[in-house]
């Protein structure tokens, strides 16, 4: 059965601009939030998340719902995330911005019971940027886009145990910086 | 770090991705296991604590830039359609392309030097009312000199 998100892209396929204008506006923000925790660079987040949707926008005359949209979509930001780290590691470039800033938290008051939980929420941010490629993309896809394990399988191109395995591991270093990160 | 042989289903049984049967084997693997017990709970607090990653807005003006890009992505779709009808049209086309403006610029020409009833000189001659009250007006030895210039301008030097 065809998902909502595909019948979108169909009826922007066939000429309704406003179906385009909807799934552009339904996924930035969790597009956003991936290729941030990807790329910790605020700026070439944004810049990923507008080349996805330019990809998308390019791609409708030849959109065939084989898959989930946010499948496709979140394989499209995964490989162009890649390939700007790969970018990046050839310019020997480090990110050098925190991949948190200017986000919902830091608009709020710093108020003292917040503290607390905002430096566990830096800890566990730092956690992941320290994760392998690999670990760091099933688990955002996983806990920030809820995929599947046999979608996170397609966008990453593994099978379904890899997929299982990349997860437990992301989740017990994670649990374990986190421990330290308590102490 | 959880020892147990069975931890890997640990995740996978919290995000409900065992099936049936491993599922039915890990659960009562779990009542006997106090190591994935207590994996249970510390995968369970870092899953709340991950589902309350703060969200991630974009700057201002994000929407305006991409719009600005999609248009830009247009003009080129049409200037990338156009080249690719002349690609496609291939030498034969531009042939037929220079063959056609050829004789319509031979057609001009040929109307412009008949002074033919059929021939409307306001719409041929000139393009605006100012034009035409220039040429009305003009000086019939600059037209001859003019003329002098443009043919020597077509002769070899």
């Amino acid at each position: 059965m065809m998902d909502e998100d595909s019948r979108l892209m169909l009826a922007f396929q066939a000429g309704d601009r406003q179906a385009f204008e909807q799934l552009f506006r339904s996924y930035t923000p969790r597009l956003m939030a991936f290729l941030l925790r990807m790329v910790k660079d605020r700026g070439r987040a944004e810049e990923l998340t507008q080349d996805v949707f330019v990809r998308v926008y390019q791609a409708a005359e030849r959109y065939e719902p084989r898959a989930k949209f946010s499948t496709w979509l979140f394989g499209i930001a995964h490989n162009l995330a890649l390939n700007d780290l790969a970018r990046a590691y050839r310019k020997r470039e480090r990110p050098l911005e925190d991949a948190h800033s200017e986000t919902t938290a830091d608009r709020n008051p710093d108020a003292s019971e917040q503290l607390e939980a905002r430096r566990m929420t830096e800890a566990l941010e730092a956690a992941i940027g320290e994760l392998p490629e690999r670990q760091r993309s099933a688990l955002m896809l996983r806990t920030v886009q809820g995929l599947g394990y046999e979608e996170i399988g397609t966008v990453l191109g593994a099978s379904v145990s890899s997929v299982k395995s990349l997860l437990h591991r992301a989740r017990e270093k994670l649990v374990s910086q986190m421990k330290e990160a308590g102490r | 770090m959880n020892a147990c042989r069975y931890s890997e289903n640990l995740v996978a049984f919290l995000d409900e991705e065992l099936r049936e049967q491993e599922r039915a084997d890990f659960q009562s693997h779990l009542s006997n296991c106090q190591s994935c017990g207590e994996t249970i709970d510390q995968q369970r607090s870092l899953g709340a604590a991950l589902a309350s990653l703060p969200t991630v807005d974009p700057s201002p003006g994000f929407e305006t830039r991409f719009w600005a890009r999609i248009a830009r992505e247009d003009q080129a779709a049409e200037q990338r359609r156009e080249q690719g009808f002349w690609a496609r049209a291939g030498w034969r086309g531009w042939l037929v392309g220079l063959t056609t403006a050829a004789v319509a610029a031979g057609a001009v020409m040929l109307a412009l030097r008949s002074p033919g009833p059929e021939l409307d000189p306001d719409f041929a001659l000139v393009a605006d009312a100012e034009q035409f009250e220039l040429l009305a007006d003009a000086d019939i030895e600059l037209l001859e000199v003019m003329e002098i210039l443009e043919a020597w301008d077509g002769q070899e030097i």
